[in-house]
């Protein structure tokens, strides 16, 4: 063979050789971008503020909403925020993740206020240590906390009563689902509620009991209380899941006689009003309330002044249409 | 290319190449290794700091509620201890997904050691309430470390499974691509290999083959050349030069051969043609008798001296024979020649008559008097003398033959010196001239052995002398 094929046969393989060896140089490389991400870049650079949210329950879909606020807020603002929270609902594990929370030094707290006893001793430890803390959704009114971002409860159980009062026509007997016996917020809601009821001598409370926000607990005791309380045909539940619960334990009992006005809007209770089976519901604003908590906490770090609370309002949805309003802000 | 310059590009090209992999894959496993010691660095320094501050609990209980005052050094060594994996968390390379909780980590840890720090202060100050929250504190906090560290350890494997994950995809495909590159360098280098031995081998191949075809003979064989610029294609190139070069050198020579032998030819034809053969010898003796019958002695007595110098030619050419016989020869030769010139010539004879029996061989000296009277002395018309002498030397016998005539011109004196010693071209218009002088000079030689000598002097107008000095050499 002549030169000139050896040398065009010699660069063929080269050629393949460099087209091989340059994927396996990137291959290389690749392993050597894995590894540095890994590694890290620089020590822990000096930091943005750290804001732990503590949940009532991780993964509950108001949480989520609320969570969805505070982290749009917390990214426009440039904190790092940590949300926590218990899987399933557990005060004494809020507790402890609040005591963590002020271990860890962080700058910031937003923390559901369960149960004012409970909560306060720890709020003003925290308070003591430095560490601002916003209370969310339910408040911890006497605690040194720094305010209150949520729905007026008192105000949103009177709205809730005289939803009923207006279309629950001339005699209700009236069984409450609420969310939790311990919970400040459910109380208020109750009490709220319960102050338009006796003012109207045709409606009447029949049973109260409590759900501890468990779907399942919520079915079983609607259920109860229908069997028990067959006279009952309204039924009010006060934390979001609680008129799911109801509308589930009035299928299995055919009880469909039931008018069920619910609390917060999910998007299963926005189904539900749309397929008629929930009247209306009184609706929260968890994302505003997750993003504002953020927003005020940017502002006492800013020195600002911060309210004392911060209230969001409420409103009576009879279909999702109206869901629109309280969409994401941005 | 040459050879030279393709051994000098292909072999460092190939270690280069196979270098530069395994380069590569030491490398990244290199890297794969850091990793893994990275990680295992991480969660060996969160175990560490969980243990040192479950350890230190118990010293710090004794210190403060039953005020032992030996674990106070065991406590504070913990806290050294601590202190230093805390340096340690704050010098780690952090990563944006373990930032915050790390930072949380530390800062449990600032927590733990203050409680602590505050609890020996109580201590210190006799307080055994502020003893009892601060230990409770300390060992709330402890509890937290150990959680946390539990769960960085956690992030930390769970940040490493798609780092593993992606680190195990790309060394499988780097193995599979690393198998590809070795085939392709092995076929490169086998390439090379061929190329390179091919480039030698197969035109010395051809090289052998021409060199065989020529050791038969076969001379109009050519190596075949690829016009490479390599060594051997410069070799091929040379050796089809030399094999042409040697072509033309055959053919000349060949030639030179041809020429050499047509002129020996003609040479043996003139000489034949200068010996009368048998016939003339026969006729001779039949005119001899025929001129006796007739009266005419004189005729006879001429034809019969023709006849025996005839003889003499033809029987004793290949003999030597003794100085007495070639002198009667000569004699026989002057008697006819007289009848010719008559009185014209005078003819010498100076002759030792104790050398006769000196051999030489046949008819030495009557080409050598026929020469001096042809070109001699034939044109005088009176006072030519021609002279035989021989003497007796030291050595041997000196024969010495003269004439008083013409003399030679000079060119052909150093012709004549010439052959003396070898084989000469005569050149010119009388070809066969001195033939027979050439020839008496040859035969001597090969006679003697070359022991003989002889001179020639000439002189144009003068006359010419031929001396022959011979070894002494008798029968028997």
């Amino acid at each position: 063979m002549p030169d000139k094929k050896w040398m065009v046969s010699v660069i063929g393989l080269l050629l393949l050789f460099a087209y091989l060896f340059t994927r396996f140089a990137l291959e290389s490389s690749n392993i050597d971008r894995v590894v540095r991400q890994f590694q890290g870049t620089g020590t822990a650079q000096p930091h943005a503020h750290h804001v732990v949210l503590i949940e009532q329950e991780k993964s509950h879909p108001y949480w989520q909403i609320v969570e969805q606020g505070a982290t749009d807020a917390a990214h426009l603002y440039g904190l790092d925020l940590e949300p926590i929270g218990p899987i399933v609902t557990n005060m004494d594990e809020e507790i402890k993740l609040l005591e963590k929370a002020i271990a860890a030094k962080v700058d910031g707290i937003v923390v559901q206020g369960l149960n004012d006893s409970k909560f306060t001793p720890i709020i003003n430890k925290a308070v003591e240590k430095g560490i601002p803390v916003l209370t969310i959704d339910t408040d911890a009114p006497t605690s040194k906390r720094l305010s209150y971002v949520g729905t007026d409860n008192v105000e949103a159980g009177k709205v809730l009563g005289r939803l009923v009062e207006e279309k629950a026509g001339p005699h209700g007997k009236i069984g409450v689902i609420i969310g939790s016996a311990t919970a400040e917020s459910q109380q208020q809601r109750l009490s709220g509620f319960k102050s338009i009821i006796s003012q109207n001598p045709n409606l009447k409370i029949v049973d109260v009991r409590s759900s501890d926000i468990s779907m399942v607990k919520a079915i079983q005791q609607a259920s109860e209380m229908m069997t028990r309380h067959p006279e009952i045909n309204v039924m009010v539940g006060t934390s979001s899941t609680d008129a799911l619960g109801i509308l589930e334990a009035r299928k299995s009992l055919n009880r469909n006689d039931i008018r069920i006005f619910s609390f917060d809007n999910l998007q299963e209770t926005l189904e539900a009003l749309d397929r008629r089976e929930i009247e209306a519901t009184v609706a929260q604003q968890p994302y505003l309330m997750g993003y504002q908590s953020i927003r005020l906490l940017v502002d006492h770090f800013q020195g600002k002044s911060v309210p004392e609370s911060f209230f969001t309002t409420v409103q009576v949805m009879t279909s999702s249409g109206q869901a629109e309003k309280w969409g994401p802000l941005k | 290319m040459n050879i030279r310059r393709k051994l000098f590009l292909f072999v460092p090209m190939l270690v280069i190449l196979m270098s530069f992999v395994s380069f590569f894959l030491f490398e990244s496993s290199k890297k794969v290794q850091e990793s893994y010691s990275l990680m295992m660095d991480r969660i060996l320094l969160y175990k560490n700091i969980s243990q040192e501050t479950q350890e230190s609990l118990p010293f710090l209980n004794r210190y403060l509620f039953q005020n032992e005052e030996g674990s106070r050094p065991e406590l504070l060594s913990h806290m050294e201890a601590l202190k230093r994996y805390k340096q340690e968390l704050r010098l780690q390379e952090a990563n944006g997904e373990n930032n915050l909780p790390i930072r949380s980590y530390q800062n449990m840890i600032d927590t733990f050691l203050e409680q602590v720090e505050e609890g020996i202060e109580a201590a210190d100050k006799q307080n055994p309430s502020t003893n009892a929250s601060s230990y409770m504190d300390a060992q709330q906090t402890a509890g937290y470390i150990r959680e946390d560290g539990q769960a960085l350890v956690d992030l930390e494997l769970q940040q490493y499974r798609p780092v593993y994950q992606e680190i195990m995809q790309t060394t499988e495909r780097m193995n599979k691509l690393g198998v590809y590159l070795v085939f392709t360098v092995t076929a490169l280098s086998i390439f090379l290999a061929f190329w390179l031995s091919s480039s030698i081998t197969v035109p010395i191949r051809r090289l052998v083959t021409a060199a065989k075809h020529i050791s038969k003979g076969m001379w109009d064989t050519r190596a075949a050349d690829r016009n490479t610029n390599d060594e051997i294609g410069i070799l091929t190139r040379t050796f089809n030069q030399m094999l042409e070069n040697i072509q033309d050198l055959l053919a000349q020579n060949m030639e030179n051969l041809e020429k050499d032998r047509l002129v020996k030819e003609l040479e043996l034809k003139a000489l034949q043609s200068q010996i009368n053969p048998h016939f003339l010898f026969n006729t001779l003796n039949a005119i001899a008798k025929l001129a006796y019958i007739e009266g005419a002695e004189k005729t006879s007595d001429l034809t019969v001296s023709v006849s025996k110098l005839l003889r003499y030619n033809l029987q004793r050419m290949d003999q030597a024979v003794t100085l007495q016989d070639e002198v009667e020869h000569v004699m026989e030769y002057w008697t006819i020649q007289k009848a010719r010139f008559r009185d014209r010539i005078t003819f010498v004879k100076e002759i030792d008559e104790t050398v006769m029996d000196q051999l030489v061989p046949c008819l030495t000296l009557q080409p050598i008097i026929e020469n001096a009277l042809v070109h001699g002395i034939e044109e005088i018309e009176k006072g030519a003398v021609l002279k035989l002498r021989i003497a007796k030397e030291d050595q041997g016998v000196c024969v010495e033959i003269s004439d008083n005539g013409n003399g030679m011109n000079e060119e052909t004196l150093a012709l004549l010196q010439k052959s003396k010693e070898e084989e000469v071209v005569w050149k010119g218009k009388n070809k066969s001239t001195g033939l027979g002088t050439r020839n008496v000079f040859q035969r001597l030689k090969l006679f003697y052995g070359g022991a003989q000598s002889i001179d020639i002097k000439s002189q144009a107008g003068t006359g010419t002398t031929v001396i022959f000095h011979l070894p002494w050499m008798t029968k028997g």
